[in-house]
């Protein structure tokens, strides 16, 4: 019982508990996506405000460049004024070099017509394709291009010079401390990887700078145009510590260990309730039982007592009466008496005399129904002595003759110890079973068992202190209910009787501390074993 | 001269069938009803033996054996039911015999002989 309940909530439970589970891990996945989208904005928005700052920082060189073109323009190209204009910017050097350049009208091909610092006359395939790319380009503006050799990078510029067909050429070396310094002095930017690339392209080849010592690499590189004269940079930033800060980067891990935790504690709790509800369940079951145990105990020590007083007071209903019939009893005794010496000294009819036999057989009958009653309404206690059984039964087979239908067989155990008990109660008991044993037997016969009559068999033993006297009948026998019944008083399946016998014989027995048995069968005879204590000589042998 | 027998019992069925019986016996016998009438013949009349019934009105057969006066006679109770106390007062008072009703009568004739013989 206790068990159906339980198992009808413990799947509900289980499932509360995976459910919990199943949104502990959802929500831990939508905070991680949260983040990786905050993540990925903050950088878009970061890698914007770096585009700005590092277009800004190298906007002098434009327009460093762009006054250089407005002041040759001026001049009307004059060489001494273009050089003049380009040492005060910077003294020549190899890492500087300026120059103006134009195509040659018959050859086609782009030579510089003023140089400083060095710069051949004939360009070298990157600076002409820069030139020509400058000449060439419909917009305006600062061009660029990396230039490595061996040990250097160097930055090339060129504009052109209003619509003169000239071009001003700068190379400069990569001074990026300053673009480095405005990146890194921003607090908001320590945590970023930045390289800047001079054109559209990641290409190692036109790499400017780097902060933070490597290019960025992997899949979490956002890349920002930034417009620089006439042609377009690119900036790729990556975070090296999460931007929307550690908390944020980590909320996934304690969403995920919250509830968990939760999931546990819950787990926990429905686990222990539910065992408590076992436990309850089992309580309830015990006490149920030991509450049902007591009651029946009750209900049948209440039988027992209703019976008990019932019984009382038959007792003591069959004491009044039968101590009333004993006088009218004795009247008709005495009657009797003196009728049948009237009748002997008449010579009267002799069926008077039979008549009269009857009715002393049948006052005979009564007073041993009344003293069966007194009998069982008044307990005797026994008053014991050592009794020889053998001899005891000889006297009863003499006083109760069997009927003739009855064949009676005696099997004696030899040298048979006596046995301790009122002699007087000893008899009643054996005359009680022996006549019930020729009743039964007669019965049987009545019943049509046969004209060979039955066997009473008295049998006696002895084993361990103990004598037995089994009264053996091949009579009709009895079923369980009434087996069940027959210690009973006022039960008696015969048409005669107070249904007294075998409970005072009961009594008796059990006063001397002894035991009686039934072993029976329907149609097949009943056995009555009846077990005494032997009586002890004072030296501690068994009298025999 | 033949045994003087007093036979006491209120019920009439009792006492007259006991008449009967011990003066076919050769008795020379006398009812009483109760026991103060009985009490009251055996101080005028020396019986020989007394056959009474214990439980009678006004007094029982055992208060009438305790006041008998000497020399008493010999007494035979009878009883369908008495007390254990009563029984061990009859004795105390020596009673010849208790006889328990219904009884045989050869075996009260044989008793009341035994208690004239005394």
């Amino acid at each position: 019982m206790a068990n159906t309940g339980t198992s009808r909530l413990r799947w509900p439970a289980f499932l509360l508990v995976f459910a919990l589970l199943a949104i502990t891990i959802g929500a831990a996945i939508g905070a991680h996506r949260a983040n990786r989208i905050q993540e990925k904005r903050l950088l878009t928005e970061r890698a914007s405000e770096v585009a700005l700052i590092l277009t800004d920082s190298f906007n002098s060189l434009q327009t460093q460049l762009s006054t250089m073109a407005a002041e040759t323009l001026l001049n009307g190209a004059d060489r001494h004024a273009f050089l003049s204009a380009a040492n005060a910017l910077a003294p020549a050097s190899a890492d500087f070099q300026t120059g103006l350049a134009r195509r040659d009208a018959s050859s086609g091909e782009i030579r510089f017509i003023v140089t400083t610092g060095g710069l051949p006359d004939a360009p070298a395939p990157v600076v002409a394709d820069l030139l020509a790319r400058t000449l060439g380009g419909s917009e305006t503006g600062v061009t660029s291009a990396v230039l490595s050799d061996a040990s250097h990078r160097s930055l090339a510029l060129a504009e052109t010079v209003g619509g003169t067909g000239l071009v001003i050429y700068e190379r400069l070396p990569l001074d990026l401390s300053a673009a480095t310094k405005a990146l890194t002095s921003g607090k908001q930017f320590h945590e970023l990887r930045v390289a800047l690339y001079a054109g559209p392209r990641r290409d190692p080849q036109l790499l400017l700078l780097t902060t933070n010592g490597a290019e960025p690499q992997g899949g979490s590189v956002v890349t920002a145009r930034a417009p620089f004269g006439a042609d377009t940079w690119l900036v790729a930033v990556q975070a090296t510590s999460p931007l929307a800060g550690a908390f944020a980067h980590q909320a996934y891990w304690i969403v995920l260990g919250v509830g968990l935790l939760i999931t546990a504690l819950v787990g926990f709790v429905v686990v222990t309730l539910l065992r408590r509800r076992d436990y309850a369940m089992e309580l309830v079951a015990e006490r149920t039982e030991a509450l049902e145990d007591s009651m029946s105990e009750l209900e049948r020590t209440q039988e027992q007592l209703v019976r008990s007083e019932r019984l009382a007071a038959i007792g003591e209903l069959a004491s009044v009466v039968g101590h009333e019939l004993r006088n009218p009893l004795g009247v008709i005794t005495n009657a009797h008496y003196l009728l049948r010496t009237v009748l002997e000294r008449n010579q009267v009819d002799p069926d008077a005399t039979r008549h009269l036999n009857t009715a002393e057989r049948e006052v005979g009958a009564a007073t041993l129904i009344v003293g069966d009653l007194l009998d069982y309404a008044r307990a005797r206690q026994p008053v014991t002595a050592p009794v020889d059984v053998g001899a005891l039964i000889t006297e009863i087979e003499s006083v109760l003759p069997a009927p003739p239908e009855v064949t009676v067989t005696r099997e004696e155990e030899p040298n048979l110890p006596f046995v301790q008990a009122d002699r007087d109660q000893l008899r009643q008991v054996l005359l009680n079973l022996l006549s019930n044993a020729y009743e039964a037997v007669q019965a049987n016969v009545h019943a049509g068992a046969g004209p060979n009559g039955g066997i009473v068999t008295i049998r006696t033993s002895s084993n361990d202190g103990k004598v037995s006297v089994d009264v053996v009948d091949t009579g009709i026998g009895m079923d369980d209910e009434t087996r069940a019944q027959v210690f009973e008083p006022f039960f008696s399946k015969k048409t005669r009787g107070t249904g007294l016998g075998l409970a005072v014989t009961r009594r008796i027995v059990d006063s001397h501390g002894g035991l009686i048995r039934i072993d029976s069968e329907v149609g097949r005879g009943t056995t009555f074993t009846v077990e005494f204590p032997a009586a002890e000589l004072a030296g501690g042998g068994v009298v025999q | 001269m033949s045994p003087s027998v007093l036979v006491v019992d209120d019920e009439t069925g009792m006492r007259e069938t006991l008449v009967d019986i011990l003066e076919a016996a050769g008795y020379q016998v006398t009812p009483a009803e109760d026991g103060a009438v009985a009490l009251e013949m055996a101080r005028t009349h020396p019986y020989d033996v007394i056959v009474m019934d214990i439980r009678m009105p006004v007094l029982t057969g055992v208060e009438v054996l305790a006041s008998l006066q000497n020399p008493p006679p010999q007494v035979v109770l009878m009883t369908g039911f008495a007390y254990e106390e009563q029984l061990e007062e009859a004795r105390a008072h020596n009673a010849f015999a208790i006889m328990q009703k219904p009884f045989q009568v050869p075996h009260l004739l044989r008793v009341v002989a035994a208690a004239a013989a005394v």
